[in-house]
């Protein structure tokens, strides 16, 4: 009788301290769950990929989400398709009159990237964490110096070619298929004469693969028409960076008399996120 | 070596200049019909091997600029777009101007979609996709149900999911049928359903959400929209052979709209399909246990699916409707019809090892009965965050006849008439205000009567039961009457401390039986005689009524789920019985029974549940009468009229883990439960007939039990493998012959099934199950252990379109069986699919096995028995949409 409290008892302290240690902290990124989208194109393509990151580069774990680029004639639109699925699920329980979780359940790219061919601009809204707002900010559309190689491998069924970038403190490996002449793909990632249907940094933390391409299903690219946290690139960037290594300070700033309760624990100054951006400079 | 391969080209791009000049090539691309064409890709290739040497996107006037570093004398410029004919022009390396007219064209995409993912979640629902688990075969949505990691669907059809039974099934978020779930997953089409959703920690009634979190979970089917407010039927003919012509039609018609939803089903068949499965609830909770006091003697039914041995005659008619009214209350009317003969065949020889020596008790019965049922239901429903009301108004009746003939030393027939009427009546409150408080008020109460009259001939023990003389027939005649009543009063969030509720709750339980039984004679000469002592006869009327006060603490937390129960019970008992006008119980006492558990998120996979109860049980009637009653041919039962009690304990933890992604679920626990009781129920063996008795000894016992399963899906050939094992130990005390014996017991339960699809026309399926028990009496040795196994494969081939061939095999095998220790049974099925009518053609038990086997060995019994099972049979059966 003895022996089985203990052993019990051991079981459970072993598995406590597990999750609390391997467990990074993570804030899932909030739902929109009301407004409405208005229309900025139709998509001719839509190429859906899957995002692979590692938040924590000293953990082995890797997060996984499903993320899209439209490509439209004027616009393209790189999203989350899991954010937007639980978006269109939260609008239509809150229009129902339900109360709904204003987090999106697990991990999901936070960013959701335009990039405005005629006008040469990039915007991007990015989630932070529940409760608080999403940040807008505006920029110009990078410019990336590639160089082409020789190598090839067949993503798809498509043959592709090697092409390298260094970018913003990442080197990497992209994969296009000449064969598509279309010059985009993941993140902001462009220029290339032809499709970009894999991208991975040499480190392996960040990795883009193509896992769908369908043509023109008239689908719609949407842009949701919310009270946004305008900013700049600069200050958006040093924002997030706050909200990843002072949670608890970021979140004050926006709700001065709040408190947090993330996974069950009360947010206070001791915690902080793992924070790996894609750009890292 | 490639880096330098890279680094030897960029060199080269950059020291162009100084190799060869660099050109600049600049020129504009317009349709024929002159319009600029706006990204268009230009790209200067080698000639050579076509590497690409520079390349450019036009702009809005469709104007580009090319710079190429390279000392090749030649170009080839290549244009192209999604929407231009690619247009390649050879040049010489120069800066120069070069125009391109292209031909419109759309550039046909080779499309590859995105695999839809099977399952995916959102916060406590897991969505199925059920087009990706569906196979060719699979007819119904209790097919695919069955292969859904961590969904579970027994031979019963009852569903659980991650180990634990579901608590709703809902269609389209509506509960039409009352936990009577087998319509809906034997009937709806696997075709109609679009998504299988798992709602976790589901509370049906959304005004307790917050003040009682419940950890099981609900099912809810989402039709595809085409199936939505469109009315279905389909038909089913069969016609089949076994040693005469068999039957198997069906009928169904649904109609699942947002306001309201019908099924209707009308079934008969003769060839072993067990519809009443589908006529179960498997929610539902009665407040009236069984009345019936006596039994006809069947053989032991084989542990085998329920068609291989099922002799029947079956007509059965349900009709389910749901119509949801203007205030979002939902109105529920649904009606059963039942009628069904079945024929049992089998035997059984039993050793019991008594102190005195062996006794063996052998007999073989053959038996028929034909039942008849009629359930109705009306149930009102308002179901809102705030207030919840639910009225379910229930009845039911049923009425049987069985008739039995038993070989053993000498030929008995035995039969029985049974009558059954009961009405029951559920009402539930809630409501639920400001800041979480409310109150909750649940009244049940229920009345049944179930006369029954058990007959035996010739008649038997007449030197225990007639003073020796001999007789015709032993006639018990039963008349048990039942009234229920049950009210619960509770407080929602009371109070509310440290992020913890008190629902202080308060409840009245009452129940009245009369119980009025008569042994009699019928003598050779014709005459009934009810039998002269008064020993043999029951004329009680048994009143009990119960009141409580608890408390209820719950804390629902994003993590953590607690709740504690602290109940204080006041019970009363009155019972008094005209036959013993001296005896009788008048008897008040309180008990305290606590209850606990706690579950713990680790993670958003993991969670850990603790639980633990104390409670003391008294005993009901059947546990009380003091008249002797002839329970069945061979078992005379009588007990002491004095209010026993037993307190049980048990303690239990648990783990349970879901990866929805990698569709993994794992879980396990161990158990532990301990009793002690101050009476104890006494075997006294005068072969044939068992005497029972309640005597008042104390005894204790203990039981551990561990348990875990394991279930993964995977994408490649559609696998999904599950595994479990249990294992338990238990210690107890039982009373034979007037003695007080201790045994021990332990059994191992191992079982494994996989399921997949490796290739497009390959599906399959295969089950296996290992059980071993042993036991043993104090301070004598384990007996050897009795070992047994069964396996099932069912294979379908899809060779040629619209075919399919279906192939199974059964094996058993139990180390107890001296002879037929193995079994085996083979079915061989064709499907062939014309236009919209499916044709099935199975042939069942192709190796004409006719008995199952089985045995048992325990502490103080082994018993061995047989069933005759259905014999080879041949079924054509046309299944076709009506409309």
């Amino acid at each position: 009788m003895q022996t089985l409290y203990r052993w019990a008892l051991a079981c459970l302290l072993a598995m406590l301290g597990q999750s609390l240690m391997a467990q990074s902290l993570y804030l899932p990124p909030r739902t929109i769950y009301s407004g409405s989208q208005q229309t900025l194109d139709t998509a001719s393509y839509m190429i859906t990929y899957t995002f692979r990151i590692k938040l924590n580069p000293k953990e082995a774990k890797v997060s996984e989400d499903l993320v899209a680029l439209q490509v439209g004639k004027r616009y393209t639109r790189f999203y989350s398709l899991a954010l937007a699925q639980t978006d269109s699920a939260a609008v239509a329980a809150v229009s129902a009159g339900k109360r709904v979780y204003r987090g999106h359940q697990g991990f999901a790219m936070r960013e959701d990237i335009y990039q405005d061919l005629r006008a040469q601009t990039l915007f991007t809204t990015y989630r932070t964490m529940a409760m608080a707002p999403i940040l807008y900010y505006e920029d110009v559309l990078p410019s990336f110096a590639w160089s082409i190689g020789t190598e090839q491998k067949t993503i798809l069924g498509y043959p592709c070619t090697e092409a390298r970038l260094n970018y913003r403190g990442r080197e990497y490996t992209a994969w296009f298929a000449p064969s598509l002449p279309i010059p985009y793909g993941p993140w902001t990632f462009a220029g290339l004469p032809g499709l970009i249907l894999e991208i991975e940094d040499t480190k392996g933390e960040v990795q883009f693969t193509a896992v769908g391409i369908v043509g023109d299903r008239q689908e719609p690219i949407r842009f949701w028409d919310i009270g946004y946290h305008k900013s700049t690139p600069a200050k958006a960037k040093m924002l997030i960076k706050k909200m990843h290594k002072q949670p608890y300070a970021f979140f004050r700033t926006f709700m001065p008399n709040g408190m947090i309760g993330a996974d069950g624990e009360v947010l206070t100054d001791r915690h902080s996120l793992a924070y790996n951006p894609i750009e890292l400079e | 070596m490639k880096a330098i391969r890279i680094l030897l080209i960029l060199l080269a791009l950059y020291f162009g200049t100084a190799l060869g000049a660099q050109s600049i090539i600049t020129g504009q691309v317009r349709t024929i019909k002159g319009a600029s064409v706006e990204y268009a890709r230009v790209l200067a290739l080698s000639p050579k091997d076509s590497t690409i040497l520079s390349y450019a996107f036009t702009d809005a006037r469709g104007a580009y600029q090319l710079k190429v570093n390279s000392s090749l004398s030649e170009l080839i410029l290549s244009v192209s777009s999604m929407e231009i004919e690619r247009t390649d022009k050879r040049v010489r390396n120069t800066t120069q101007t070069c125009h391109f007219s292209v031909r419109e064209f759309t550039t046909v995409l080779r499309e590859v979609q995105v695999k839809a993912r099977k399952i995916w979640g959102q916060k406590d629902t897991i969505n199925y996709s059920v087009g990706s688990f569906v196979g060719k075969n699979d007819l119904v949505i209790a097919d695919v149900l069955k292969k859904m990691p961590g969904i579970e669907v027994d031979l019963s059809g009852l569903i659980r999911y991650n180990g634990k039974a579901i608590n709703k099934f809902y269609i389209e978020g509506l509960d039409a049928l009352q936990g009577r779930y087998g319509i809906a997953t034997n009937n709806i089409s696997a075709k109609d359903v679009a998504t299988v959703q798992v709602l976790e920690n589901h509370q049906p009634i959304k005004a307790l959400e917050n003040s009682s979190p419940s950890d099981r979970a609900a099912i809810n089917l989402k039709l595809k929209p085409e199936v939505k407010g469109t009315l279905s039927m389909t038909a089913q003919l069969g016609l089949g052979y076994d040693t005469q012509l068999r039957r198997n039609e069906e009928l169904t018609a649904m109609y699942f709209a947002k306001r309201k939803q019908h099924i209707l089903t009308a079934k008969t068949n003769d060839n072993g399909q067990d519809v009443s499965n589908e006529l179960r609830s498997f929610t539902a909770s009665s407040l009236i246990p069984s009345l019936a006091m006596t039994a006809l003697q069947y053989p032991n039914a084989p542990n085998i699916l329920k068609s291989r041995y099922y002799h029947n005659d079956t007509y059965a008619f349900t009709a389910n409707n749901l119509f949801k009214l203007k205030n979002d209350a939902e109105l529920n009317a649904n009606l059963i019809l039942y009628n069904d003969r079945e024929r049992e065949r089998g035997g059984s020889s039993t050793s019991y090892f008594l102190p005195g020596g062996t006794e063996l008790i052998s007999e073989e019965l053959s038996s028929s009965s034909r039942s008849t049922q009629v359930e109705s239901e009306l149930r009102y429903n308002i179901n809102k965050e705030q207030l919840y009301f639910n009225n379910l108004l229930e009845l039911k009746a049923r009425w049987s006849r069985e008739r039995g003939d038993i070989v053993a030393s000498e030929p008995i027939e035995q039969t029985m008439q049974d009558r059954l009427l009961q009405l029951s009546n559920t009402s539930h409150w809630v409501h639920n205000g400001e800041g979480g408080k409310g109150w909750n008020i649940l009244w049940r109460n229920a009345l049944a009567t179930e006369p029954h009259r058990l007959g035996i001939r010739p008649g038997l023990y007449p030197a225990r039961l007639n003073a020796g003389h001999g007789y015709a027939e032993l006639v018990q005649d039963v008349r048990h009457k039942a009234y229920f009543s049950f009210a619960e009063l509770s407080m929602l969030s009371a109070l509310r401390i440290a992020g913890i509720s008190v629902n202080p709750t308060v409840f009245l339980q009452a129940q009245h039986q009369d119980l009025d039984t008569e042994l009699g004679t019928t003598a050779l000469a014709g005459s009934y005689s009810p039998m002269p002592d008064r020993a043999m006869h029951n004329g009680i009327g048994f009143t009990r009524l119960s009141a409580g006060i608890g408390q209820q603490f719950t804390r629902k937390g994003d993590r953590l789920h607690l709740t504690i129960t602290l109940p204080l019970f006041y019970r009363y008992t009155k019972m008094s019985d005209s036959y013993r006008p001296h005896e009788g119980i008048d008897e008040a006492k309180l008990y305290f029974e606590p209850s606990g558990s706690l579950k713990y998120n680790l993670s958003s996979n993991l969670e850990v549940r603790l639980m633990g109860s104390h409670n003391r049980s008294i005993p009901s009637l059947p546990s009380l009468y003091t008249g002797y009653i002839m329970r069945s041919y061979r078992s005379l039962s009588r007990n002491e009229m004095r209010q026993y009690s037993s307190a049980n304990t048990s303690a239990g933890i648990s783990l349970s883990y879901k990866d929805i992604f990698a569709m993994l679920f794992f879980g396990g626990g161990i158990d532990y439960k301990y009793y002690r009781s101050e009476a104890i129920v006494s075997n006294r063996i005068e072969a044939p007939l068992v005497v029972l008795e309640r005597l008042p000894i104390p005894h204790s016992g203990h039981s551990w039990s561990a348990n875990a399963r394991f279930s993964k899906g995977f994408d490649w050939a559609g696998l999904n493998i599950s595994v479990h094992a249990a294992a338990s130990q238990g210690a107890g005390m039982s009373y034979m012959q007037g003695d007080l014996l201790g045994y021990r017991s332990q059994s191992l339960a191992l079982g494994a099934k996989a399921t997949m699809k490796p290739f497009e026309w390959l599906n399959a399926e295969y089950n296996i199950a290992y059980n071993a028990y042993r036991s043993r009496q104090e301070q004598r040795s384990w007996l050897t252990p009795v070992k047994s196994m069964n396996q099932q494969f069912v294979g379908h081939l899809n060779l040629i379109e619209d075919v399919a061939i279906r192939f199974g095999l059964e094996h058993y095998y139990n180390s107890a069986v001296s002879e037929g220790r193995h079994f085996t049974l083979a079915d061989l099925g064709l499907v062939y699919t014309y236009k919209k009518v499916r044709f099935s053609l199975d042939l069942t038990n192709l190796f004409n096995t006719h008995l199952y086997s089985t045995a048992s060995i325990s502490d103080l019994v082994a018993s061995h028995s047989y069933y005759e099972i259905r014999p080879r049979a041949i079924m054509l059966k046309a299944r076709f949409k009506l409309l």
